[in-house]
């Protein structure tokens, strides 16, 4: 489970300080997906980068199994929203260099590694560099790497929103069925109302700064790309576009 | 380029040279055929030992530089504790033209090889530290995140980012050093020593042999440009990522 209780962090120096995300708390619970969606500005990175242990928090707690985030003890797949991928590394190193780092490199048998990049197609790409690659391929790379660490928790900086939406959207069925083999507990933010229906089991709406949760929506129809139709949709998805409405206006 | 452009390059100079000294007719310039002869038949009883000389002392100066200058710029651009510290050090001793240090530094070492190689070592020393540094800055933070929220030590970090990312323009300084150390070498080969390819130079021209000056003069462009290709080499492998598409 990732837990933040009454969460607070700012940036900036004492007398400029800028807070970003204020008293937020959220439950995630473990082998779940949650969306979290708001306007821009709304510390959606922030609470990811909390999440990840790379930004020091004023106050509250950011946890993961009820223990403080330490990066040093949990396996944290964090994808930025760039991908990540280092421009110096062929597609195999970049797909193996997490598990590098984190001393994995026995647990991880040659056939997964060869059965993931055949899942995601990227078997032929493995000595080019990122820079050969189109960005629906790196985003595949980028998704290799994080699940073949197997992490305790995956966060996701708007990992499709650069991609155009015939290949958004065949990543997201990629990411829906990864995901389904072994259901890691994931926050996902995201800017696409769409997106958040489809890949959130949890849909958390933030309002603008300083970022509050302003929404908790449990969402039944995860996973159903043929929802768009159903009048529970339209009701979802019109509520949702209100409350980022709501929440940038706040 | 290509290696037919260079050689077309070496081509066309050496035309240029001949056509010149064809119209000014005189021992001040002699032709390439002349000089070419020259070299092939005092190369290795003379030319070679000066040629190793300088050689050595450039070599040497460059790896020292490398040693000292690459963990310092990395220090800097990485860690801002040391920036604040070295940055004021650095900024005004770099603009310090090193040549004209020359005089101290051989007060303090004496005239043999160890002030020039200091010298030298000088030049390239700051380039390298200045090149690294920026080169870190110029990360973006994003890069880091995937392996800060892995737990990623130094060590993981300077071998997964900070010393690919500053390879290029690592090689991009130990070029522009090379040009200046090379001509700073001549200069303080003119001084405290009878080898090297300076002393070689300045030699004939004392003893008004312009062949053979000229043949020194071709000698140590040829040495530069050697230098000059074995760092593309070497940035080619290594930066190979540079190089796609």
């Amino acid at each position: 489970m990732i837990s933040f209780r009454n969460l607070c962090v700012s940036y900036g120096r004492q007398n400029e300080k800028r807070v970003a995300l204020n008293d937020v708390s959220i439950d995630i619970p473990t082998g779940s997906v949650a969306a979290v969606i708001g306007p821009s500005g709304c510390g959606k990175s922030t609470l990811l980068k909390a999440a990840a242990g790379l930004i020091e928090h004023d106050s509250g707690s950011a946890l993961i199994d009820e223990k403080p985030v330490n990066p040093h003890e949990q396996v944290i797949g964090f994808m930025p929203q760039s991908y990540g991928l280092m421009p110096w590394k062929t597609v195999r190193d970049n797909i193996m260099m997490a598990v590098k780092i984190k001393k994995r490199m026995s647990s991880v048998k040659r056939e997964d590694v060869d059965a993931l990049v055949q899942k995601l197609g990227i078997e032929n790409l493995l000595s080019l560099y990122p820079a050969e690659l189109s960005g629906g391929q790196q985003q595949r790379v980028a998704l290799a790497r994080v699940f073949l660490l197997r992490p305790d928790v995956l966060l996701m900086d708007e990992p499709f929103s650069s991609l155009d939406a015939i290949t958004r959207e065949d990543m997201q069925e990629i990411f829906l069925s990864l995901w389904q083999d072994c259901h890691v507990t994931t926050i996902m933010v995201t800017h696409f109302v769409e997106e958040a229906i489809l890949l959130g089991q949890k849909i958390i709406v933030l309002s603008k700064s300083p970022g509050r949760v302003i929404a908790e929506i449990d969402n039944s129809l995860f996973g159903n790309r043929n929802a768009h139709e159903s009048e529970e949709y339209m009701r979802l998805a019109e509520r949702l576009h209100e409350l980022v409405r709501k929440g940038r206006d706040a | 380029m290509k290696g037919i452009d260079k050689l077309l390059g070496v081509v066309a100079l050496i035309a240029l040279w001949w056509l010149l000294s064809a119209i000014v007719s005189r021992p001040l310039l002699p032709s390439p055929l002349k000089v070419a002869q020259n070299i092939s038949s005092i190369f290795f009883q003379s030319i070679f030992v000066h040629m190793t000389h300088s050689l050595f002392r450039i070599l040497l100066s460059l790896v020292l530089a490398i040693i000292v200058g690459l963990p310092l710029g990395v220090m800097m651009g990485y860690f801002p504790h040391a920036e604040r510290v070295l940055a004021p050090i650095v900024y005004l001793a770099y603009p310090v033209p090193k040549i004209a240090l020359l005089p101290i530094v051989m007060l303090a070492l004496g005239v043999g090889d160890a002030s020039k190689i200091v010298i030298l070592f000088l030049i390239v020393f700051f380039q390298i530290v200045i090149a690294v540094r920026d080169a870190i800055h110029a990360i973006p933070d994003e890069t880091f995140y995937p392996l800060l929220s892995l737990g990623a030590s130094f060590c993981d970090i300077f071998v997964n980012v900070l010393w690919p990312a500053s390879l290029p323009k690592f090689f991009t300084s130990l070029r522009v050093a090379m040009a200046t150390a090379i001509s700073v070498l001549f200069f303080t080969e003119t001084f405290g020593t009878i080898h090297g390819m300076g002393y070689f130079i300045m030699d004939a021209w004392l003893r008004v042999s312009y062949v053979e000056m000229y043949s020194g003069i071709v000698v140590l462009s040829a040495m530069g440009l050697a230098l000059f290709m074995m760092i593309d080499v070497i940035e080619h492998r290594a930066c190979r990522w540079q190089y796609v598409k």
